[in-house]
């Protein structure tokens, strides 16, 4: 089997230069080019493809609002010049990163880890404050960024996700992965329910039993603080 | 052969104490030749005293030196005015004791009414003679202080030039590499092309100084150079233009000014520009000021959301400040249906 392959870039060349690449590779099959996102939704639409190599700086749009707009499920594959920031996965083969001018080497093992087994765990490194990290939905996709992550409740092997805007997420992981892969800097288990950011914590309250209940910035409902926990979380802000 | 620095020997703990005490000897000779006619006694007892005075602070020196910069102001003088009464006591009775020794007539229960008054004397030449040596260290130390803070504001000046001019941004560049990998089949004398276009570039803005100001004509090279290669890359939705007076072209710059400048015009004009972005860059003189113009077809609105853009225009800001004075002016404004940086530089008599 092909795998059908977009390539999204807003310069002529590099599009030439990732094609010239791909070449080289006889299972992909490009179906298509675009300049901008609103031709790259619309080739998806039509295509169907198995593989995006999609640019994140398009001159006037980010790459990474692309996910946000289409509902298809597809391997992306980032290729940027330079980012400040990583962007990081819980699967491995969820998408990659390439950089550019690409390294035909590198180009080969993202290729190879298409067809990898999607079971396979994530390798263990953890996410940095600033990250964005790459989350599959089910049939969809998002991007997250680490920091805009308030809190995180388990839900038997899932974990609902609350976003600093009041998003949730039902993600296939559990809060014990997630505990994992936060930055212990800002993250903290405050029970066996909950992790919070500490940046999003907007007061702390003491209960008449002397047990802890947090309030977080964005939401109503206070969390409770586990007795476990609470030596923790005071430790944090002494 | 090397120098000798005067400067340390004159405030060398050493030379300050004897020759303080050599002064302090002669002037107690000349205040009591006026009183006494016994020329000898007067000697001996004189120099002894100047010689308990001397030694005795040599032993205040060994206990100072330990509480330099260590104690409190107040326990500082709580502890010199305890000891200088305490030397100043031990230092009459030591004399009262030596005049005692060597004199015939000396009459004990006579002189017992003046020790304390000798002693307080004395306590207080002990006090004067701490005030002097913790005045000069204070003063030394803030001596020393001042010229740290002056190195050190000048360190900082020097790394945040350098680190200004070396905001080389890692974007162009890599992707300049790109354009290169990609047009090495296509077009492989275009390739070369780029290849030394990038490296006059890099030569640059990697081995200019930031101090230094050099010829605009050179400046406006490497704007250039950074333009073609940018040109190659966007292709038909980027077009150039420049518009620069003979004259400007050997204005003094500082090095670097302006490509921060061009690479700003790009990013955003790319962004907020309808296509073709276009970009005009222009220098004119006039008497004895420099007008330079870097403009894009954009929008100013969207500037707000852009962090690095605002710490690049601060930056330029900054760098006409420190090297201009009130002589180096930056504005960027919405003109027309150009977004228009404009640096005014005054040229500086020297």
């Amino acid at each position: 089997m092909k795998y059908k392959t977009i390539i999204v870039d807003d310069e002529r060349l590099a599009r030439r230069e990732m094609r010239r690449l791909l070449a080289e590779f006889d299972e992909i099959a490009i179906v298509g080019e675009a300049e901008n996102l609103s031709e790259t939704l619309s080739l998806i639409e039509k295509e169907k493809p198995h593989i995006v190599f999609l640019d994140i700086q398009l001159s006037n749009e980010n790459g990474f609002d692309l996910l946000e707009k289409t509902e298809q499920n597809f391997k992306l594959i980032f290729v940027t010049a330079f980012d400040a920031y990583a962007i990081r996965a819980f699967e491995v083969n969820a998408l990659d990163y390439l950089l550019k001018p690409v390294n035909p080497e590198r180009l080969a093992k993202a290729i190879e880890r298409i067809g990898e087994d999607a079971e396979k765990k994530a390798e263990f490194r953890p996410f940095e404050f600033d990250d964005r990290i790459f989350l599959e939905l089910g049939n969809r996709s998002v991007f997250l960024k680490v920091c805009e992550i308030s809190h995180i409740n388990s839900s038997g092997d899932y974990s609902e996700v609350f976003t600093r805007q009041g998003k949730k997420f039902l993600i296939e992981k559990s809060l014990r992965e997630w505990e994992e892969r936060l930055p212990e800097k800002h993250f903290l288990r405050i029970h066996r329910q909950t992790i919070i950011n500490l940046e999003e914590i907007e007061e702390i309250e003491t209960w008449f039993n002397r047990s802890f209940q947090v309030r977080l910035k964005n939401f109503r409902q206070t969390l409770a603080v586990s007795r476990r926990y609470a030596v923790k979380l005071k430790s944090k802000f002494t | 052969m090397s120098k000798i620095d005067f400067n340390k020997i004159y405030s060398s703990f050493w030379f300050l104490q004897i020759g303080g005490w050599l002064i302090y000897t002669v002037m107690i000779y000349i205040t009591f030749l006026t009183v006494t006619n016994n020329f000898l006694s007067l000697f001996y007892i004189k120099t002894f005293r100047a010689v308990v005075g001397f030694l005795l602070t040599l032993i205040l020196w060994r206990i100072y030196r330990r509480m330099v910069n260590r104690l409190s102001l107040s326990s500082t003088v709580l502890i010199v005015l305890g000891l200088s009464m305490l030397f100043g006591i031990f230092w009459a009775l030591i004399e009262e004791g030596y005049v005692w020794a060597i004199s015939k007539e000396y009459n004990f229960y006579a002189n017992l009414p003046k020790i304390p008054k000798v002693a307080l004397d004395y306590a207080m030449t002990v006090t004067a003679w701490s005030a002097v040596y913790f005045g000069i260290k204070y003063w030394q130390k803030w001596q020393t202080e001042q010229q740290n803070a002056l190195e050190s504001a000048a360190l900082a000046n020097k790394a945040q030039l350098e680190v200004l001019r070396y905001q080389l941004n890692p974007h162009f560049l890599f992707n300049a590499l790109n354009s290169i990998r990609a047009s090495v089949d296509e077009d492989s004398n275009r390739a070369k092309e780029m290849i030394t276009q990038l490296s006059e570039f890099l030569r640059y803005s990697l081995l200019g100084e930031s101090e230094k100001k050099i010829p605009l004509r050179e400046e406006l090279e490497a704007v250039r150079n950074y333009l073609a290669i940018e040109k190659i890359r966007f292709e038909e939705k980027l077009e150039i233009e420049f518009d620069v007076e003979k004259s400007a072209e050997d204005f003094k710059v500082p090095c670097f000014l302006l490509n921060p400048l061009v690479e700003n015009a790009i990013k955003h004009g790319l962004q907020t520009s309808a296509k073709p972005l276009k970009i005009k860059i222009s220098a004119r003189v006039s008497g004895r000021e420099l007008f330079l113009e870097v403009c894009n077809s954009g929008r100013l609105e969207n500037l707000h959301n852009s962090n690095g853009t605002k710490i690049g225009l601060k930056n330029v800001r900054q760098r006409l400040e420190k090297l201009f004075g009130d002589g180096g002016k930056f504005e960027l404004k919405q003109d027309g249906d150009f977004v228009k940086a404009r640096v005014e530089i005054l040229r500086q008599k020297n």
